[in-house]
């Protein structure tokens, strides 16, 4: 499930590198290591965690076929994205990204690496 | 209404779904030749305890902030306390957040430390001369009986 959002903006540092149209906002997801277990015959529950596992936000939207190969090119680096009076900070895209062909341009869907306690930034 | 603790704050939420799921190690499976073989202990294992609520904004239409702030505070849960009850958990598995317009859907998965006094683990820190005994990073702990 995703929220119509509007516009998205894509910010590597200072600049900004493109603009989604008809964005979406899909899931955010936090997925942990945290295991519990029990040992067999054993009543007690342990657990074990290592560390919280990357964080990802899921957006989509489209771009226009003139600016699709700079969107492609940046989305590794992109740093922030701008979303209405917000731009939440980013680690760049990471894992699949899908392009499809659209009457617009292409509608991009990729997910970012979030930091959870970076917070997010009023838009200036 | 639920209330969720962290160290330093809590966040009070009208939960949608509050629901523990909880199992037991044992399963049912027949031989070809029609035998009946049970497996399993019977213990029950962990549980896995899920909420699902939202959060608005009486005054920002984004609510940007309110999910900021319990973001920070569900990542961090130490107990979950609903009505007098106060379960203590080990921390959480899973969150998803989902953008509803104006409000914000958070489901939560947490590990409860423990439902009833048997099962709760004691997980001593093991130390050596009062410094932390840890394996690859990890804290080493030790089982009390």
């Amino acid at each position: 499930m995703s929220t119509p959002l509007g516009h998205v903006s894509l910010w590597v540092g200072d600049s900004l590198v493109g603009t989604l149209t008809q964005a979406r906002l899909g899931d955010l997801s936090v997925t942990s290591d945290l295991i519990a277990f029990r040992a067999p015959f054993g009543t007690k529950w342990h657990h074990a965690e290592l560390r919280q596992v990357p964080t990802l936000q899921q957006v989509s939207g489209i771009v226009s076929s003139a600016a699709l190969a700079a969107v492609q090119s940046a989305l590794p680096n992109v740093t922030r994205l701008g979303m209405g009076a917000w731009r939440m900070p980013v680690q760049g895209a990471a894992g699949p990204v899908t392009i499809v062909p659209v009457l617009q341009g292409h509608r991009i869907t990729a997910q970012f690496v979030i930091d959870l306690a970076a917070a997010w930034e009023a838009d200036p | 209404m639920i209330t969720i603790e962290a160290p330093g704050a809590t966040l009070t939420v009208r939960a949608a779904i509050d629901r523990v799921d909880r199992t037991i190690e044992r399963t049912a499976e027949s031989t070809p030749a029609g035998e009946l073989v049970v497996l399993g202990d019977g213990g029950w294992n962990p549980a896995r305890l899920s909420l699902s609520f939202r959060v608005a904004s009486t005054t920002v239409a984004d609510a940007v902030a309110e999910r900021n702030a319990a973001m920070a505070i569900v990542t961090k849960a130490t107990a979950v306390h609903v009505g007098g009850r106060v379960t203590y958990v080990a921390g959480v598995q899973a969150v998803t957040v989902r953008l509803r317009g104006v409000w914000w859907e958070f489901s939560v998965a947490f590990a409860p430390r423990a439902l009833t006094d048997t099962n709760e683990g004691t997980g001593e820190p093991l130390t050596h001369s009062g410094v932390l005994v840890t394996f690859g990073g990890v804290a080493l702990t030790v089982e009390v009986h």
